[in-house]
């Protein structure tokens, strides 16, 4: 009857097809539709539950954007407080009931905070061993007669190497120039670290061919940085070493760290630069860092803050001396 | 020092720098500067051409792509023009379906074993004579016509291995004239 009734229509060739159409056209009505009445009930609690849960789900985004953990359970302890209702003596049957339920009443907004303060607990702590260090030592101690020795913490990308890729020659690691002298002179005053924010299995095959001669005692990867606003950062507080003797050396120095002070910027080196030479003109400033021992080298960078160091620390030895000379002119003038 | 100039060694590509030479003091220490960017691996550097991995996984992904789209389609043209005038639209569909994914899986195998069978060969040659040039293309295109129609008897084989030569000459022919002549 149905594919009859779809071929008519289709084709509508006969007029007694068309016939057919018609008398099933004709055939009685639809019941009437069910009563209203219930399904508006139920509708009605459906719509008030999934409006609660919209408005919780709501707030709790809020409050997790907008506090942090510590001062949501500071602001929500008088409310979990008062859904545990104890009796105290002499009160009347009255108070006795009234406190009886405003503590049930306020059981379910205490459980459901309790709730979210302990999953938003769970949760940030499973981030942070994602974002933090390892560790809080991520160095091992010093020696005891290494105690007044200064730490030169590098970086890799831009700074000792560049890498690259291009589809005609694929992978290629360049290393900057002098960085053999810079890292076998230096060797003799630091105590040299390599820590990059690169990944381990890069890390470590570059460094075992950059320092041949074992100049760099550690290497920190990615896993000890801190990532924070989607940038790995240097935390040079974990080092484990005495912050005023902590000196970090990189092209992007002062936007990879999160102690500035302890920074020295050099210029980013990539390798169509032939002719830089920055590596080797920092080292006489650390070396004078190394022999002068100053006990606290934030000051001294602070002071060099805006200027290329190398050219100011040339710049200040040749007044330096012109003022010695000019000591000693008067000395004689005396005599 | 490593790099200083009192070493004899390799002088030839670098210059001598002195990082001290505007401090007035006593100290002299040179240092060799490279002049041209200095390889962190130098095995990086060195490499002229595809390992034998590379080569197999590019001669054989792109023999079988370029093989399952080309019978694909062609399968689709076939599956359209054999439709008769009373098929309805789900049966012209399957038909075409059914062609293009029939002539692409057929074609796409066999030039992936094409690809497959000339990397091994141009890889072997290469690693054999320890040189890469025309030659070595010549002959592993050779090599594998003769080993994708061995099958058929020796003469289908040779006239498989010749046009399989000729063709991989001109391909290099042309490679080499294209980077040549278009300034790409």
């Amino acid at each position: 009857m149905s594919l009859g009734i779809l071929r008519s229509r289709a084709i509508s060739l006969a007029s007694k097809r068309f016939l057919c159409t018609n008398a099933a056209s004709a055939s009685p009505p639809l019941p009437p539709p069910p009563s209203a009445a219930s399904p508006s009930r139920w509708s009605f609690l459906k719509y008030a539950l999934v409006g609660a849960l919209t408005g919780g789900t709501v707030f709790a985004g809020y409050a997790s954007y907008a506090y942090s953990l510590d001062e949501i359970e500071q602001k929500t302890r008088s409310l979990r407080e008062s859904a545990k209702y104890t009796a105290g003596d002499g009160v009347t049957a009255l108070d006795k009931f009234q406190g009886l339920l405003y503590s049930t009443a306020m059981t379910v907004p205490a459980k459901a905070v309790e709730l979210y303060l302990d999953a938003r607990r769970v949760i940030e702590e499973q981030v942070k061993s994602y974002t933090e260090p390892y560790t809080d030592k991520l160095l091992p101690d010093l020696l005891p007669q290494e105690q007044h020795v200064f730490t030169l913490v590098l970086d890799l990308n831009e700074t000792l190497i560049h890498y690259i890729w291009t589809r005609d020659t694929g992978w290629q690691t360049f290393k900057r120039p002098g960085v053999d002298a810079f890292l076998e002179h230096l060797a003799q005053f630091y105590e040299i670290v390599v820590y990059t924010d690169e990944q381990n299995m890069f890390v470590d095959p570059v460094i075992e061919r950059l320092d041949t001669k074992h100049c760099i005692r550690y290497r920190l990867s990615r896993p000890a940085t801190k990532y924070q606003d989607g940038k790995h950062f240097r935390d040079l507080s974990k080092l484990n070493r005495n912050p005023g003797k902590v000196l970090y050396l990189s092209g992007h120095a002062l936007e990879s760290c999160l102690q500035p002070e302890n920074c020295l910027p050099i210029k980013a080196w990539q390798q169509q630069d032939i002719d830089d030479t920055a590596l080797l003109d920092f080292i006489p400033f650390l070396e004078f860092v190394a022999r002068s021992s100053p006990p606290d080298i934030r000051p001294v960078l602070a002071s060099y803050q805006g200027c290329d160091i190398p050219s100011e620390f040339i710049r200040r030895s040749k007044e330096h001396q012109r003022r010695m000379q000019e000591q000693k002119n008067r000395g004689r003038f005396w005599k | 020092m490593a790099d200083s100039s009192s070493n004899s060694k390799d002088h030839h590509n670098t210059r001598v720098y002195h990082p001290y030479q505007d401090l007035n003091v006593p100290i002299q220490k040179l240092y060799n500067l490279p002049t041209a960017p200095e390889h962190l691996f130098p095995e990086e550097a060195a490499r002229t051409h595809r390992s034998w991995g590379d080569n197999l996984q590019y001669y054989t992904g792109s023999g079988y792509l370029a093989g399952a789209i080309t019978g694909a389609a062609r399968g689709t043209v076939q599956g359209l023009r054999e439709a008769e005038s009373a098929d309805s639209l789900k049966i012209r569909l399957n038909r075409v379906l059914n062609s293009g994914g029939l002539a692409g899986r057929r074609l796409g195998n066999s030039l992936g074993v094409v690809g497959l069978i000339f990397a091994g060969l141009e890889s072997g040659m290469t690693h054999l004579r320890g040189t890469d040039d025309l030659v070595n293309s010549a002959v592993a295109g050779l090599g594998t016509g003769a080993l994708y129609r061995a099958a058929a008897g020796p003469q289908s084989a040779a006239i498989a291995g010749a046009i399989g030569g000729i063709a991989a000459a001109a391909a290099v022919a042309g490679k080499q004239a294209l980077k040549r002549y278009v300034p790409i």
